[in-house]
């Protein structure tokens, strides 16, 4: 999901060490003492309206915070995020080839108008995915389903192209209840694209009926989207908030009456309504915050801390003198003191982090390639200078970020630990932020030294993250290229057998860290604050707002 | 002016006998060419800003979606096919879809954001002018006494603070800390608008003082300037020696005179206040246009960025011919004509 890079995650900054990791927050146990019905209002904050209802165009977590409770996929991670359990589906079985895929729909499964779920449903929600005139943002996971590969070629602009490619694609319903899909190639981790919350059923009736406004974001057309979800949107107003109420035809009804949602952006002010008692939940503390937060009695006790699937990291222009000596870029990996960082800099959010793969996740292994070392990096410096890079070269090195203040202290931060260790002057220029997303993309790269950049995963397996830096991805900013790492990961991402791919994942890793195209820098926390008398909300490290892959709003109730 | 430019405007009558109602219509007809140079204008510069709507700083879109985007809003076509494209749509009150919300009209989407926006601005408005010219006055009628020094203060000091510095002054002081104080019975909402087009709620009076505080403080102090002027001149003096009472000389005489500069003021003020900010609606939740533009800008959102530019340039053409038609009812040496 696209989340942390945002500039907001960067100031909401969150803390700490993560103890127990793969299992998150949680308050309460369910079911005590319920507030009467009308007492079962949850306010949450999710940052910003979403951009459309329509799951299958939605690409953000405030997005999904509505589609996740609208609609229901085939799929969703288990609490402990070790396999995926059914949710829409209510058993699945895999050819012995990996290349079939069949799911039972779950009898008694209905929209929110009460028809049924069938697995026709399925293949249209699947269709109108990688229908390229959708151009839906996550086509790209699901580019496994036989004949998907084929999307980037279609001409959208032709309606029989596009009609051919997705009669050819590998979806079909050979009875209501049944919803095959056949692979090109075998995926062990598509059990988990089958959890992603633009994964759903779609009734063909309500998009015929919209057209091209189907999920815009009026006041009108909430009540002509049906889903499969344990809600439904009961008021819309734009730009102000989005009202969701139990969905009477889900299979167990919410104890929430109305789930609330505003979008507020700023930070201090998300702090200074859940102080006022206008917010139940917030998404993070303002940075500077945090202390006044821990030291509060009463704010001390509505702090939830759980470790997150996000790590973020600082991108080296491997294509671009002196960057493309592996020494020199080791030499800034290892001259950066991050515990400091986090310390002085964070205010003890987050954990350092010299690792790709999240703690929490499978694949996740502690690594002392790129740890703060002065004396290692001022060798493998010398290093460097003896194969060619000049001084000239290293004065003119910049480090760019997308203006804001959070960052800017930062970026100031790294320019002196840079100087402190290695005595280089890196230059720091702050840039509008679109002016930087686009000087930062693999067909543009035009910068030296760049971030801060991140990722969260979308679902715990590792092909979600090695596939990252694969020759050719657009988000390999560092536009490395390795043929041996190219060639591990390819091997995991379609190995039968786990062991194998962890084991390809693990080489892979190793030797991205040591060849340092980008340098680890922290791995998130979720940092929130949540009502004492929210009850019942359980999340899990893949979770990046109130909800998510299992937090969901179904457990949760305001206690009386 | 000159206002031979353009031949197809010839036909509306010119000179001394022109009156109100053709001058109106003269000055909406400007409006046309004025609108098209500020598409020009925002169209060439939106396209010069680096990055466009599909770039993002986190997840990337792959190409082979960039490019399906591209078609489907139109922005494969070469730029001045684009362009024309837009114009004729605009011709035809169409504004296009909003690039980063699919299915929504840009139309729409403005005009859902404009009403919080314009009650906001509108209730400010409608308080600042009484209290910015009042102190104004006042300070001038007692010029270097305590009542100036203190109004002057207010004033500068309002003018010197940056709003989202008031703001969440006002936030943490008087929404915070009263209900903390009296333990809820005192309890103001630190924003957000329930419902547009009404003056009477209590979440305005935090974003009313926020906003007002700067232009009050610039009314103010225009006001005590210019009544200052008219307080030297001839006539005012003339007024006292015929022993008028002091009430007729400084309404009949001195503010009627001294306000031609402050209307002047107010017009441009008033389309400040109308067309939102992005700081005072972020601040106070508040789901106007002001905090919906500067958005759109930084995602470059190319139909909204226009589409709002367009309404904002409507509306400071009005309010500015408004203006000009006051002055005739203030001051009788203005005519109309050139």
């Amino acid at each position: 999901m696209y989340s942390g890079v945002s500039v907001r995650a960067l100031a909401l900054a969150t803390a700490g060490i993560f103890a127990a990791a793969g299992c998150g927050g949680s308050n309460g146990p369910v079911g005590q003492n319920p507030a009467p019905p009308d007492k079962q209002v949850l306010r949450v904050n999710v940052d910003t309206e979403p951009a459309t209802l329509d799951p299958t165009q939605q690409s953000w977590a405030y997005e999904g915070a509505v589609g996740r409770n609208v609609f229901e996929a085939l799929t969703r991670p288990k609490a402990d995020l070790s396999d995926v359990e059914g949710a829409a589906a209510s058993s699945w079985t895999v050819s012995g080839d990996g290349l079939t895929w069949t799911f039972k729909i779950r009898s008694g499964e209905k929209f929110s108008d009460g028809t049924p779920v069938t697995a026709s449903d399925f293949v249209y929600g699947y269709k109108r995915l990688l229908d390229p005139t959708v151009a839906a943002a996550y086509e790209y996971n699901f580019e496994m389903i036989a004949g998907a590969s084929g999307y980037a070629r279609v001409d959208a602009k032709s309606a029989s192209a596009v009609r051919s490619f997705l009669n050819g694609l590998g979806l079909s319903a050979p009875d209501p209840q049944t919803f095959v899909i056949k692979l090109d190639h075998p995926a062990p981790y598509f059990k988990w694209v089958t959890s992603l919350w633009v994964a759903v059923p779609l009734k063909k009736a309500d998009v015929d009926a919209a057209g091209a406004d189907f999920g815009a974001v009026t006041a009108d057309s909430a009540a002509k989207i049906h889903g499969n979800g344990p809600f439904v949107i009961s008021e819309l107003v734009p730009k102000d908030h989005i009202t969701l109420s139990p969905s009477k035809q889900y299979r167990t009804q919410a104890i929430l009456q109305k789930v609330i949602l505003y979008y507020i952006s700023d930070a201090n002010v998300e702090f200074a309504k859940f102080q006022n008692g206008e917010l139940d939940m917030t998404r993070g503390v303002p940075n500077p915050d945090v202390p006044t937060v821990l030291n509060d009695p009463k704010l001390s006790k509505q702090l939830l801390r759980g470790p997150t699937l996000l790590n973020y990291w600082i991108n080296f222009n491997t294509t671009r003198a002196p960057l493309n000596n592996g020494d020199l870029r080791l030499a800034l990996a290892k001259s950066l003191d991050r515990e400091s960082y986090i310390k002085n800099v964070r205010k003890g959010v987050g954990t350092s982090a010299t690792y790709f793969i999240p703690n929490g996740e499978r694949g996740y292994e502690q690594s002392d390639t790129q740890k703060y070392d002065c004396n290692q990096a001022k060798q493998l410096l010398a290093k460097a200078k003896t194969a060619g890079v000049t001084d000239t070269q290293l004065a003119g090195l910049h480090y760019m970020y997308p203006a804001s203040s959070a960052r800017k202290a930062s970026s100031e931060f790294f320019q002196q630990q840079w100087k402190q260790c290695l005595g280089l002057n890196i230059i720091v220029d702050a840039v509008e932020g679109q002016t930087y997303a686009n000087k930062l993309k693999t067909s543009v790269h035009d910068f030296w030294i760049a971030g801060v950049s991140g990722w969260q995963a979308d679902y715990p397996d590792g092909q979600n993250w090695m596939d990252l830096f694969v020759t050719g991805s657009g988000n390999n900013y560092a536009v490395w290229s390795n043929k041996q790492y190219d060639q591990l990961v390819q091997k995991a991402d379609n190995a039968a057998k786990q062991t194998d791919r962890d084991t390809a994942y693990s080489q892979a890793q190793k030797l991205l860290e040591q060849e340092a195209p980008v340098m680890f820098l922290f791995q998130d926390e979720k940092f929130l604050l949540i009502a004492s008398k929210v009850r019942g909300y359980h999340r899990s490290a893949i979770d990046d707002d109130w909800i998510g892959d299992v937090a969901t709003a179904t457990t949760m109730y305001i206690a009386a | 002016m000159r206002r031979g430019a353009l031949p197809f405007l010839a036909w509306i009558p010119r000179g001394r006998g022109t009156t109100l109602a053709v001058f109106i219509i003269r000055r909406l007809l400007w409006m046309i060419p004025v609108l098209f140079f500020v598409i020009v204008i925002t169209f060439v510069l939106m396209h010069l800003a680096p990055g466009g709507p599909w770039d993002r700083e986190g997840k990337q879109l792959t190409p082979q979606v960039i490019n399906n985007l591209n078609i489907k809003y139109g922005l494969d076509k070469p730029l001045p096919q684009q362009f024309l494209t837009y114009i004729w749509g605009v011709v035809h009150f169409d504004f296009g879809d909003s690039l980063r919300s699919p299915g929504q009209h840009v139309s729409q989407r403005v005009l859902e954001s404009w009403p919080y926006t314009f009650t906001l601005g509108a209730v400010t408005f409608l308080l600042l002018v009484p209290l910015g010219i009042g102190l104004g006055v006042v300070a001038a009628l007692r010029q270097n006494s305590v009542a100036d020094y203190a109004a002057l203060g207010l004033a500068t000091a309002a003018a010197s603070t940056p709003n989202f510095v008031i703001g969440i002054f006002l936030i943490i002081f008087l929404a915070l800390g009263m209900n903390r104080l009296t333990g809820g019975t005192f309890y103001l909402p630190t924003g957000g608008m329930p419902q547009p087009f009404n003056p009477f709620q209590v979440e305005l009076i935090m974003p009313v003082i926020t906003l007002g505080a700067l232009p009050t403080a610039y009314i103010a102090r225009l006001t005590r300037s210019s009544t200052l002027d008219t307080l030297r001149q001839d006539f005012v003096r003339t007024a006292w020696a015929k022993g008028l009472k002091a009430r007729l000389v400084v309404m009949r005489h001195v503010l009627k005179n001294s306000l031609i500069p402050v209307v002047t003021a107010l017009g441009p003020t008033f389309a400040f206040l109308v067309t939102g900010s992005f700081i005072v609606e972020t601040l106070f939740s508040i789901p106007g246009i002001g905090r919906s533009f500067v958005t759109s800008i930084s995602g470059r959102d190319y139909t909204m960025i226009l589409g709002t530019t367009i309404l904002f340039a409507v509306l400071i053409a009005v309010v500015n011919l408004i203006v000009d038609v006051l002055y005739v009812f203030i001051d009788p040496r203005v005519r109309l004509s050139d």
